[in-house]
């Protein structure tokens, strides 16, 4: 459990209590895992943010970062059994998440930024190094992202985005290590969810979740829809094993 | 195949940075003098390969960045140089709506005719940028989402997404 100093006193008694209280909310917060800091509606752009909650194991500050969007033949799963999703196009009328999202220039943690696209030069995710975040501190690291439409004739109401994201806290090997990676990733099968449990990895299993809400004024639910249902998009254990690594830095091969 | 585009804060790039941001934007400036009322445009530069049948086809998904829900996109397409024989259009589709407009000299620094679709706020816009025979061509096309019908409004949000690059 992560803790934090309190002016650097204890007290007795209910001063003590107090500040046992605080330091275990405060311990609860920094522990908290990475994630989207706000949900999206569809068609709007908007800003958000990764919600970097912690550093690794033993203190150690996030000094890069690799973020993989669902976007090559990605997992898709509706919050409903009765329900089989075949492909995106069914749920958002884009079809895809690849170049909705774009980062954002910005310093505060990394000095360095980069974009991952894919053959047609679209963004699919985003990079960085260079970086310091202090394991007192949380950090933000922003993204623009334009959120699909839903299809009108489609009972969904949200879209869930499950984003492989991982925090890096050393690049040495051997890299899968608790000390020096978390890895907020779906637990579906990469190399990375497979290595990284066996090392005691966190995060896998917990990937960062971004939500596009429908817009059920201007684009309400067909009525046999009932309530509707979630979708959930989900990356590939493929393309995280192909696009979570930052060439040259960290796992520029595969893990194995 | 994966590729990534860099973002770099290095201080040794700040000048090229600057002198490159300067140059774009004389360039932008150069080409939105032809066409009156066509501020705050995105651009790409494309180009088509030697085959007559070569197409590009893009995806422009327009949302509401604040400024008001999307209504219509405006298109432009510009034949860049080198001049060649081959002449490049530009087709936009929305719903059952389409649109075409073709630069009529290459090379000239002067766009089409712009194109104005309206999808309104739901629309995903197909566009199409082909040419009239072999041979390469380069071309800029100018894209656009607004809040107004025709083309009229506030620029508002304006994603281009590739679908196909030949």
């Amino acid at each position: 459990m992560r803790s934090r100093a309190v002016g650097g006193r204890t007290g007795s008694g209910i001063e003590g209590a107090i500040v046992l209280c605080m330091a275990i909310a405060w311990s609860g917060a920094a522990g908290a895992h990475t994630s989207v800091k706000s949900p999206a509606t569809e068609g709007v752009r908007d800003d958000n943010a990764i919600r970097i909650g912690h550093g690794c194991e033993g203190e150690r500050p996030v000094v890069a970062q690799s973020i993989v969007f669902p976007t090559d033949t990605p997992e898709i799963a509706a919050s409903d059994p009765n329900v089989v999703v075949g492909d995106l196009s069914e749920v958002v009328l884009q079809g895809s998440l690849a170049g909705l999202a774009q980062s954002i220039q910005d310093r505060s943690i990394f000095g360095y930024q980069d974009e991952i696209v894919d053959a047609n030069g679209n963004v699919v995710g985003f990079q960085a190094r260079k970086g310091s975040l202090s394991p007192k501190l949380v950090g933000r690291v922003p993204f623009q992202f334009s959120a699909p439409r839903f299809v009108a004739e489609s009972c969904a109401r949200r879209l869930l985005v499950e984003i492989a994201v991982a925090d890096i806290c050393s690049a040495q090997q051997p890299i899968l290590d608790p000390h020096k990676v978390n890895l907020w990733i779906p637990d579906n099968g990469s190399l990375f969810a497979l290595d990284g449990r066996a090392a005691g990895v966190e995060g896998i299993g917990a990937p960062a979740t971004l939500i596009v809400q429908r817009n059920l004024a201007t684009n309400p639910l067909a009525e046999q829809c009932g309530a509707g249902f979630d979708v959930t998009v989900t990356p590939s254990a493929a393309q995280i094993d192909r696009d979570l690594p930052i060439r040259y830095y960290w796992f520029s091969k595969t893990p194995r | 195949m994966r590729g990534s585009k860099r973002v770099s804060f290095g201080s040794s790039r700040r000048a090229g940075w600057a002198f490159g941001s300067m140059v774009g934007r004389l360039g932008l400036l150069a080409m939105t003098a032809h066409v009156p009322g066509l501020a705050a445009a995105h651009t790409l530069s494309g180009s088509l390969g030697s085959g007559a049948a070569a197409t590009d086809y893009y995806q422009i998904v327009c949302s509401d960045d604040g400024a008001g829900p999307p209504e219509s996109l405006t298109v432009q397409i510009q034949d860049a140089a080198p001049a060649a024989a081959p002449l490049v259009s530009v087709q936009v589709r929305a719903g059952l709506e389409i649109s075409n407009t073709t630069d009529p000299i290459d090379g000239d620094l002067s766009p089409s005719v712009a194109i104005h679709v309206n999808g309104g706020p739901q629309a995903i816009y197909d566009v199409l940028v082909d040419k009239s025979a072999a041979g390469t061509e380069s071309y800029v096309l100018t894209y656009h989402c607004l809040t107004g019908p025709d083309g009229t409004g506030l620029h508002t949000g304006t994603t281009l997404v590739v679908r196909q690059n030949q």
